[in-house]
């Protein structure tokens, strides 16, 4: 912004420094995923593997791939984010469109209460206690149902059609004799495409990175998704590792090379990263959209 | 938008119901045949709005009402109402449980410190950010910084057990270099250093999406009262004190508010990821024991209504701090 005096060149030099220190300090835990997920495993376990393959191989994914658990986790994981997500969408943004008109009865009431929930909940036991007596207990809905809808997504979906509703259309059409549903989902659905975007990017994120479901409320373990496997994975590779420091002694392994419960367990949160690595920096802005229309008081 | 030049089909059923159903003499028609007609020309969209309000009836209101099962010996063959009333006695075991304190000084402590750490980190990164001049390296910085925000902790939580292994991972190795721990340290193991790889990884998570939530409150900030500044000679950091700071001190004050608020929250699924049998004395809080008295231990209506307490406590300091910041700087989340 300034530009010019000594004290100045300095302090950019200095914030430039920092600013990309904290790049590397970002990104590194990624590249260090990757380089064990890419490595045998029993080379991995000498140490020192911190900036480049020493030992490339497949067999990590192979692991993987073979194994029946983890990729039909995966499958669930994508399923779910895909059909959550989209029906999500659908529903958050008819309600909130919903809401968003004043012509409503009872509108700020049923406002209020949403709102309310944000600041107030039961607890988790209560709700688990409330899937078990719907029967949505190993039950693929339990991913589905409870995420429908959110608060906060409906208030800033409510707050975008609040300031965005295009009046005229609306009243051209209607004219012409076309019902609420056929305005919302011929007329403002397409042209709000922005705020649609936003939700289903939070929703998506959301669907995808959710283990907690999984983890209390299925048994079965045919039915949890990637993450939830992801936790499991991770705590057998840690209690190894506390053994081990413990007692000095490693987990033997059977052979000089190959997977090792490690190795594999970097090449599943590959799996768990990928997506969003690849998603986020394209669609940044629709996140922080979002939050700066959900913050936003009417 | 006032209906009452609609041209719907379905405008003339409205009209049918008040002449139909008007008891009252001369032309006052009942408020209640008023509402009717409204929501009948609005069909449709009530409709959806009452099913999603039924959605939060069910998921969210339902659920508070279970709640009830903490002032209760809960017997799910008795049902909710069935189940024998105790009174206040779930609570008294937990205030009288050995562990009781420890798991508030932990709460309370990790939230704390994350206050005194993790809270000012993104402002001060956002503020450095505002001062790059490249506007594609400022980009590039904020996607990445941000990105880990959306990775979810379990693979966070992930990253940091394999870099903090004493025998793979760089972190140990190099500290020990430097002479500032033992080469073998387990440090996820030792409960002493919970607290503090609980703020640091917090930090890595979130500063980088936290900045560029406060970098946009201070885009729009008039750039002409920069200018005006440099005209009077004022420096950076004058500018940074008397202009950048001030114009985003409600957003700074409202975030505060709900941190502060929310002080017995200390994340459930950061804490409970990390945590493990080796750390419990420092790493328990709130949630992390309501999980494990009721969905491990099955002790439902206990571990709820120490689930509730948290939640009276919270909604109460949260009625509080927005009271005292309307009063004292005018915003206010409600």
């Amino acid at each position: 912004m300034i530009t010019g005096t000594r004290g100045d060149k300095v302090f950019n030099v200095c914030n430039l420094a920092i600013l990309s220190l904290l790049v590397l300090v970002t990104l590194y835990p990624f590249w260090y995923v990757l380089l064990h997920a890419f490595n045998d495993g029993v080379d991995a376990r000498l140490g020192g593997l911190w900036l480049f393959v020493r030992k490339f191989s497949w067999a990590n994914f192979r692991v993987i791939w073979r194994d029946g658990a983890v990729p039909r986790a995966l499958v669930i994981s994508v399923l779910r984010t895909a059909v959550g997500a989209g029906l999500s969408v659908l529903c958050i943004s008819l309600v909130g469109y919903a809401l968003a008109r004043n012509t409503l009865p009872g509108r700020r009431l049923m406002n209020t209460l949403i709102t309310f929930t944000l600041f107030f909940s039961g607890g988790i036991i209560p709700f688990y206690l409330l899937m078990r007596s719907l029967h949505l207990l190993n039950n693929y809905l339990v991913y589905i149902l409870p995420n429908l809808l959110s608060a906060f997504l409906l208030i800033v979906v409510r707050t975008y059609f609040t300031a965005n509703i295009p009046p005229s259309l609306e009243e051209s059409a209607r004219i012409d004799g076309a019902g609420d549903l056929r305005i919302f989902f011929s007329i403002v659905f397409p042209t709000s495409l922005p705020i649609v975007a936003t939700v289903a990017l939070f929703c998506g994120v959301m669907q995808w990175n959710d283990w907690f479901s999984g983890y209390i409320f299925m048994t079965k373990a045919n039915k949890i998704p990637l993450q939830t496997i992801l936790v499991r994975i991770i705590n057998q590779a840690r209690a190894s590792d506390m053994v081990a420091s413990q007692t000095g002694l490693s987990v033997s392994t059977t052979g000089r090379t190959g997977p090792t419960a490690e190795s594999v367990r970097s090449a599943v949160m590959v799996f768990a990263i990928v997506p969003i690595v690849l998603v986020y920096p394209l669609l940044q802005r629709y996140f922080v959209k979002g939050v700066m229309i959900g913050s936003i008081k009417e | 938008m006032k209906s009452t030049r609609v041209h719907s089909p379905a405008a003339h059923l409205g009209d049918e119901t008040i002449s139909y159903g008007a008891k009252l003499p001369g032309r006052k028609i009942a408020p209640i045949r008023m509402l009717c007609k409204r929501i009948s020309r609005q069909r449709t969209m009530f409709i959806v709005a009452v099913l999603g309000l039924a959605w939060f009836l069910l998921f969210s209101y339902f659920p508070m009402w279970g709640a009830l099962i903490s002032f209760k010996r809960y017997d799910f063959t008795l049902g909710i109402l069935g189940s024998p009333w105790i009174g206040f006695d779930h609570f008294r075991e937990f205030f009288q449980d050995a562990d009781f304190l420890n798991i508030l000084r932990n709460t309370i402590a990790i939230s704390l410190l994350k206050l005194v750490f993790a809270f000012p980190a993104p402002i001060i990164l956002a503020v450095l950010l505002n001062e790059v001049v490249h506007s594609g390296y400022k980009r590039f910085v904020q996607t990445v910084s941000s990105l880990p925000h959306f990775i979810s902790w379990v693979v966070v939580s992930g990253l940091f057990y394999q870099l903090l292994s004493p025998s793979t991972g760089p972190i140990i190795p190099f500290l020990s270099r430097l002479g500032l721990t033992k080469p073998d340290l387990l440090i996820l193991g030792e409960a002493k250093y919970f607290w503090a790889v609980a703020v640091v990884s917090d930090i890595w998570k979130e500063i980088g999406w936290i900045a560029v939530i406060y970098l946009a409150a201070i885009t729009a900030i008039d750039p002409t009262l920069y200018e005006a500044a440099t005209i009077d000679g004022a420096g950076r950091f004058r500018q940074m004190r008397s202009i950048t700071l001030p114009s985003i001190a409600s957003t700074i004050i409202v975030l505060l508010i709900l941190t502060v608020a929310n002080i017995l929250q200390a994340n459930f699924d950061q804490i409970w990821l990390l945590r493990n049998n080796s750390v419990v004395e420092r790493a328990e809080i709130i949630d992390t024991y309501v999980f494990v008295q009721g969905i491990q231990l099955g002790r439902y209506d206990f571990a709820a209504a120490v689930g509730l307490f948290k939640s009276a406590i919270n909604v109460m300091l949260l009625a509080g701090a927005n009271t005292i910041s309307r009063r004292m700087v005018g915003s206010s989340i409600y």
